[in-house]
């Protein structure tokens, strides 16, 4: 069924297209979706397609749209029609072609400074809480905040965590955080609000590589729990 | 060595037209934070409008060439001096070799732009010569300027190619930073205004605070509120995005945003009066207009379209 959403400006040179606020799962592979048929199109006036929970941000060059077209309708006009032409012409079905990614993370106290209080206040063992958070295949929801932040989730409720009140001033490059139902990665040294409940020795965010970014918006994404030894000679 | 460093100044980075393609990675497209005056100081050299200049603040940097070149400088007045003779702002310059370039007083204005002829030699982080300092990449070795620093010209044939009589040089009348309201479109929150509120954003005048920077300039003024409080997921955001944050004060979203946001989208301010914004300094006060997005487009592509007969000019006369 093709997905129900509405467009709105995001400024004069993007649009929203809106699939409602909400955290759904389901919603967001609509957003994945449309976000790669629109990829696919490879047209000349996106400068950027941008996923997120439940909205996709489509950035155009209206000087290309004018050049191509001299139309006297606006370009978001134009913009947003060819959006709901290719919604029309595409079948949205469930086949979703998400990578499928896996990421060694260490649950040592060391690399981990939340993570001691918050077995106490969920009253579980440290083995049962890397059981909890390893046993769940994430979706990247999407990626911000951070060069290669990715948005991941849901995280089993019995380990669901709010924010830390006061953020930390510096979170180490590669620190696991959990936000409400979301589990997240910092790609570099930043100040940040999550409660810390381990380190992947993988870089994140790598500005050298080709590919700077680890995840892709719309990767499922599995944890591989691994000894401080481990992440120490990775 | 061409382009020599005596002294930094405040937050000096390469910028271009911005670094877009990769905001799906949470990548921020960075960028010159007045796009008409960057385009403009290419547009006076003839080169590419997207090509990349230097973007200073004040106190500004000095610099010393070491090699000929052509220069332009625009945006922001800082009363520039080559070897302690003032020179024209918006009008191609010719530097020789072993030459300094400082900038005495701040008279108008928070950036200024430098366009080089020949252009600096510099590498391209994923298609874009903008500084991305999140990141660590693009522009100098991903980061602002140092005293030391050295950055090479390209082929020196280009400078030669230009006019010797520096009377042929074309000028350019830049653009209109004068005082006037800031037009915006509506976002899409903006109906979750309370109606007093909509009224309170196009009745007042607020202040741009010192909480103001690259990422987004903090406005202090009237409280403005919204009748909706459910809890908005993050969505993409944009250059000139204005937010509602949670205590009733506006932040405007500027070059080196954040890809996505979580505040209500009241506005945006149009990509037309960006530049105008940019060029305002902690404190100043700014009133908003309400305007559609044709006209939005329409003052855009006017630009733009000035823009590219300044080029078209010089190209003309070189």
């Amino acid at each position: 069924m093709p997905p129900s959403f509405s467009i709105f400006p995001l400024g004069d040179q993007a649009l929203v297209v809106d699939f409602g606020n909400q955290m759904n799962n389901d919603l967001n592979r609509q957003v994945h979706q449309l976000y790669q048929k629109l990829k696919s199109k490879e047209a000349s006036f996106i400068k950027d397609l941008v996923p997120s929970f439940s909205a996709l941000g489509i950035y155009y060059d209206p000087e290309i749209i004018l050049n191509e077209t001299g139309a006297n309708e606006t370009c978001f006009d134009l913009v947003a029609s060819w959006v709901e032409a290719v919604v029309e012409e595409e079948k949205f079905t469930d086949t979703f072609h998400a990578r499928e990614v896996s990421l060694p993370v260490c649950y040592d106290f060391s690399t981990a400074p939340d993570l001691d209080q918050i077995l106490k206040l969920k009253d579980l063992s440290h083995e049962e809480f890397i059981q909890l958070h390893t046993e769940v295949i994430y979706d990247v929801y999407m990626l911000g905040f951070l060069p290669g932040f990715p948005y991941m989730g849901k995280v089993d409720q019995k380990i669901s965590l709010p924010r830390r009140t006061v953020p930390r001033k510096e979170v180490p490059a590669g620190s696991v955080g959990i936000a409400g139902r979301q589990t997240g990665i910092y790609p570099m040294a930043s100040p940040g609000g999550w409660q810390l409940i381990g380190r992947t020795p993988v870089k994140i965010f790598d500005a050298a590589n080709a590919d700077p970014a680890f995840f892709q918006p719309g990767d499922r994404v599995r944890f591989i729990s691994i000894s401080l030894n481990e992440f120490k000679n990775y | 060595m061409s382009l020599k460093i005596i002294k930094p100044g405040l937050f000096d980075s390469i910028q271009d037209a911005g670094r877009f393609g990769w905001q799906h990675l949470g990548i921020n497209p960075t960028g010159a934070m007045d796009r008409f005056a960057a385009s403009l100081a290419n547009a006076l050299l003839g080169k590419d409008l997207h090509a990349p200049v230097l973007e200073i603040h004040f106190p500004a940097a000095q610099l010393l060439f070491t090699k000929p070149a052509i220069i332009s400088i625009t945006g922001a007045h800082f009363t520039p001096e080559l070897n302690d003779v003032t020179i024209p702002m918006n009008h191609p310059v010719k530097v020789h070799a072993n030459s300094t370039l400082k900038f005495t007083r701040q008279a108008t204005g928070m950036r200024s732009y430098i366009g080089f002829l020949p252009g600096l030699q510099l590498k391209t982080w994923l298609h874009s010569f903008s500084t991305n300092t999140k990141a660590g990449a693009g522009g100098y070795n991903g980061r602002t300027l140092d005293a030391g620093d050295t950055i090479a010209f390209l082929n020196e044939e280009e400078a030669s190619n230009f006019p010797s009589n520096s009377g042929q040089l074309f000028s350019a009348k830049g653009y209109d930073y004068d005082l006037r309201s800031l037009r915006c479109i509506m976002g899409s929150e903006w109906n979750y205004l309370l109606a007093s509120s909509g009224n309170g954003f196009l009745n007042n005048s607020f202040e741009i605070t010192i909480e103001s920077d690259r990422m987004g300039y903090r406005l202090a003024g009237a409280k403005l509120e919204i009748e909706n409080s459910e809890t908005l997921l993050s969505s993409p955001v944009a250059f000139g995005t204005i937010q509602l944050l949670p205590g009733g004060q506006m932040i405007i979203l500027m070059a080196d945003h954040q890809t996505t946001g979580g505040y209500a989208k009241i506005a945006h301010v149009i990509s037309a009066d960006l530049p105008l914004l940019a060029q305002k300094q902690p404190g100043s006060m700014i009133r908003f207009v309400l305007t559609d997005l044709a006209d939005a487009e329409k003052a855009f592509l006017e630009q733009q379209q000035y823009l590219r007969q300044v080029r078209a000019a010089v190209l003309l006369r070189s």
